[in-house]
């Protein structure tokens, strides 16, 4: 079966601009050689922490962004070398919703306006015919035809993810890019928009790549986790393996440092925390790029970058010391 | 609390309307709770709830044009601190009561070095000498646990990561050893690592100082691991206070049940794959306040619930909730 | 990160988009800003007074009557005589028509081309290279100079001040606009635009051009004031509108040998320009302080 989303070594730098001195900064290694993929109807989810490069990942996965080295295929088809401009008929195959409900909508514009602009993109549809289709789509998110004329700010936020969701829904995508999409959201309504898309995978077969931090969220949402850290990922794992027993260091480190709500069992954890920042995407360790708080480096880590390899059971890690010899994976989960 | 041991901060019916327009709305609606010397509380709630502008309204950073207290007491030891004019506030602040605010970077002034601005701190507070302050500044941020704290007292706010300068901000809100810390937000615009780093170090500074401290939080995760009461705000009023382990164990208001039930980490532990999340939005500030607020999300609610607010009342020891069915609802929606 | 809590929003945001909203809202904030009050009936009076000059003075601003030559303000003549007789009242309300037109005309068409030009630039970074060496080249002539020698080069007529004052101004325009643009093609509905597929000319059109009008009115405002005052200073100098068109320049310019005997030739007309030009920025200012997307805290 071919992959949906097929990312192959994908590099993406930023040089900075020019300071005040002759020199140019390096540029900031946003993404470093990162394959993943995402076959039909899954969700995978991309976690990891600030400058780990993920939301440049997912705008090079929306060729928001042109990759300066890798491959990006959907549907089999290559598009990362495309220009801009003939890239319009493999966005209808993908679309994005954003972390920002408030941000990602323009605030002049009404919602049948928003939901309609990618119908108009893509057909020549009149008024009537366009305002019964994007009656259709609040319908399909649970909002109500009165939302119709209304303008962003009239309602809740909630609802404005709604709105997002409905609009990256009207050209009927296989591929949904869900970058923070609750991130901003209270708990209770981020419980009714994950609900949401998980019954609208179930209706109508979408795969989403899932941006996220939360991981108590990624536990319930995903299919698959790949672990992100400075342009790299470093492990991938069904979600239910890698919260039971994450294999690389900083996949150990992030499930330690997640709060846990709930007090009886929150005092019981040994809590090994990982000390100090994450360095600069611009001035990457040589080697391994998390041995600088690894609590298991030794020196080679500092002359070999490890690869990511296959670790049993649909698991890869990128670690010289990651799966323990005597840690066997079998083959059931 | 009893009168051999007085609570050092204490609030009473405070009431704090927001001008919008001609009209003005109670962002915060007759809150009452109390404080004991190196008590550590939590103050949870989504967005709307006032749990901000209880911060503001208890440290007199309130914009005159936009809101102001119109009710209620806000006790200091003992002292009526809601109406103090500007200057004597100024001498509160900073000294016995602190604050640390969400986003490090706006907090800081990004032209003086860290060193200088938690002298400036010391310097008013105290009248030290320049020295003298400087030598405290790198006492605090060595207490804060920033490497190398001499050398980093020169650095500017930019050249710092974001948990760095979240402990920064700690340090000069403890410079003069406050009595009260009050910390809205602390860690959500950090990444999770640093979080759990932050979070330890408040907890073990708060009890180290021996400081009361309020932290105020919408994660819940963040409530179960760090305090030892927790009071939940909807609306602009209190819906139920008690110690962490009852609120997690024992919940009594549908809300808090609602918004435990609707962690992702609850729907796994019940095995289910769609979230339990709770109905409708919170309503706006602007909506007129008859009745429990809650009712119209309530899966319990009654005829009376609209009719008339619910008063707090006790259901265990320490434990406090406004429900008028309290009594007869177990402990999960 | 968190959305500002709901109480903060503006109640110009209620009524966002919709264009009589937009009007009626941003007049009821004008009116209770004071000196947005001030400065708008101001203008609205000076305004008034030129559109009804053939109503409100008795007198031919062109009819000279000797016999009454420099005469102080009296019953007769609300402002005076002039040198030539001709009464200074009619002189200066049939005045303010031309400078007002000068005023207005300029803005408009420094706003229309500048955006224009601003969009393009900020839009396209091929096109903008370009473009900002031209603007740049233009702003680096000093710009009355530039009026000067353009009046004189094609002679005087309304629509040659105009262009005359116009020029020098549109990269000042061009400069605001590309700056909005370039901060608008950052948003992030800008982002979802192009990832939903739609053209760039599109997304220039619907989301970019009625965000950048704001900021392109407040500056309207400050050019038709410059306007004016440049018209008044090219007509003192002698190259800006011929003599037989009333203008306060050229009352101003008129006056200058008599300024010891008959002040108030100078005096009245200078009043005008002032309160005019005050006016305008009194408004300008206002606007820009309403439209600033700031979003208040209670800090």
């Amino acid at each position: 079966m071919t992959a949906l989303l097929a990312l192959d070594g994908l590099v993406k730098h930023f040089r900075a601009r020019r300071g005040l001195g002759w020199r140019r900064p390096p540029p900031v290694r946003a993404v470093d050689g990162v394959s993943l993929t995402v076959e039909p109807s899954e969700t995978v989810a991309v976690v990891g922490e600030s400058g780990c490069g993920k939301s440049t990942l997912a705008r090079l996965a929306l060729r928001l962004l042109d990759p300066d080295a890798g491959a990006i295929r959907l549907e089999g088809r290559e598009i990362g070398g495309l220009p801009q401009s003939q890239l319009r008929p493999f966005r209808r195959r993908v679309q994005a919703v954003f972390q920002d409900p408030a941000a990602s909508l323009n605030p002049r514009l009404r919602i049948v306006d928003l939901i309609g602009e990618p119908i108009r993109n893509y057909e020549a549809i009149g008024r009537q015919a366009l305002r019964e289709r994007v009656a259709g789509l609040l319908g399909d998110v649970g909002l109500g035809g009165e939302h119709l004329d209304r303008f962003p700010h009239e309602i809740s936020g909630g609802q404005r993810q709604r709105i997002g969701i409905a609009r990256a829904l009207a050209l009927d995508p296989a591929l949904l890019v869900l970058d923070e999409a609750v991130s901003a959201l209270d708990v209770s309504i981020q419980a009714q928009i994950l609900n949401l898309l998980m019954d609208l995978q179930e209706e109508r077969r979408i795969a989403y790549l899932f941006i996220a931090h939360d991981l108590s969220v990624v536990e319930h949402f995903a299919d698959r986790v790949a672990v992100m850290y400075l342009g790299r990922i470093v492990e991938t794992a069904p979600v239910a393996a890698l919260f039971a027993d994450a294999l690389h260091p900083y996949s150990e480190a992030l499930l330690a440092a997640a709060p846990i709500p709930d007090p009886a069992r929150a005092g019981l954890r040994g809590r090994r925390l990982i000390h100090g920042d994450p360095p600069s995407p611009s001035a990457i360790p040589s080697g391994c790029r998390f041995r600088t708080r690894c609590p298991i480096a030794r020196p080679v880590c500092a002359e070999q970058d490890p690869p990511l390899k296959p670790a049993g059971a649909g698991r890869t890690v990128a670690c010289h010391f990651r799966p323990e010899p005597a840690q066997t994976r079998s083959c059931d989960p | 609390m009893t009168d051999a041991n007085p609570p050092v901060l204490a609030l009473e019916a405070l009431e704090t309307r927001v001008r919008i327009g001609r009209a003005s709305f109670p962002a915060v609606d007759g809150v009452s709770l109390e404080l004991g010397q190196g008590e550590s509380l939590a103050i949870v709630g989504e967005s709307g709830c006032g749990k901000s502008m209880l911060a503001l309204s208890v440290m007199g950073l309130l914009d005159p044009q936009v809101a102001r207290i119109v009710s209620g007491r806000i006790l200091f030891d003992g002292t009526d601190i809601a109406h103090l004019p500007q200057h004597r506030l100024r001498t509160l602040r900073g000294r016995d009561i602190s604050m640390i605010f969400q986003e490090p970077m706006s907090s800081l002034n990004p032209v003086l070095t860290i060193g200088r601005q938690v002298a400036e701190v010391v310097r008013q507070h105290e009248g030290l000498s320049p020295r003298a302050a400087r030598e405290r500044a790198v006492e605090m941020l060595s207490l804060v646990q920033i490497p190398d704290p001499r050398s980093r007292a020169a650095a500017y706010p930019h050249q710092l990561s974001g948990g760095m300068r979240q402990r920064v901000l700690i340090a000069i809100a403890l410079a003069c050893s406050p009595r009260v810390l009050l910390a809205d937000e602390p860690t959500t615009a950090l990444d999770v690592t640093v979080q759990a780093q932050i979070l330890e170090l408040i907890m073990s500074l708060q009890q180290r100082l021996g400081m009361a401290l309020v932290l105020i939080t919408h994660d819940l995760g963040v409530v179960a691991e760090t305090v030892s009461r927790v009071v939940v705000m909807y609306a602009g009023r209190k819906v139920e206070e008690a110690s962490t382990t009852d609120l997690f164990a024992r919940p009594a208001h549908p809300y808090t049940q609602g918004l435990l039930g609707s962690l992702p980490s609850r729907a796994r532990s019940e095995g289910l794959r769609r979230l339990r999340a709770i109905r409708g939005v919170v309503p706006p500030l602007t909506a007129p306040r008859q009745g429990c607020l809650f009712a119209s999300r309530c899966p319990h609610a009654v005829d009376g619930c609209r009719e008339e607010a619910p008063a707090l009342g006790r259901v265990g020891p320490g434990h406090t909730v406004a429900c008028w069915r309290a009594g007869e609802l177990g402990d999960g929606p | 990160m968190r959305n500002p809590p709901r109480a903060f929003r503006t109640e110009t945001q209620a009524s966002a988009g919709k264009p009589a909203g937009v009007v009626a809202a941003t007049l009821s904030r004008l009116w209770r800003n004071p000196t947005a009050c001030f400065g708008g009936t101001l203008l609205a009076l000076l305004a008034a007074s030129a559109v009804l000059a053939p109503l409100l003075a008795q007198h031919d601003p062109l009819a000279l009557v000797p016999a009454e030559r420099l005469r102080a303000p009296s019953h007769e003549h609300l402002f005076g005589t002039d040198m030539l007789g001709r009464d200074l009242y009619a002189r200066v309300l049939h005045g303010g028509r031309l400078s007002l037109t000068v005023g207005i005309l300029t803005a408009v068409i420094c706003s229309l081309v500048g955006l224009a030009i601003g969009l393009v630039a900020g839009f396209s970074r091929l096109a903008d290279a370009l473009i900002m060496r031209v603007m740049d080249g233009i702003m680096a002539i000093p710009g009355i100079l530039l009026a000067i020698a353009l009046a004189t080069i094609v002679g005087g007529g309304v629509s040659t001040i105009v262009l005359a004052i116009a020029v020098p101004e549109v990269p000042v325009v061009v400069r605001v606009v590309r700056g909005v643009v370039l901060t608008l093609r950052e948003q992030t509905y800008v982002e979802a635009a192009r990832s939903l597929g739609t053209r760039p000319g599109r997304i220039l059109l619907r989301h970019i051009l009625p965000n950048s009008l704001a900021p392109l009115i407040v500056q309207a405002t400050y050019i038709c004031g410059l306007a004016i005052l440049i018209e008044a200073y090219l007509s003192f100098l002698g190259a800006g509108i011929p003599p037989e068109f009333p203008s306060w320049g050229n009352i101003m310019a008129e006056g200058r040998g008599f300024v010891l005997i008959a002040e108030w030739i100078i005096l009245i007309p200078g009043a005008f320009v002032a309160a005019t030009v005050l006016s305008l920025n009194l408004l300008g200012d206002a606007l820009r302080d309403m439209l600033d997307p700031r979003t208040r805290r209670a800090l």
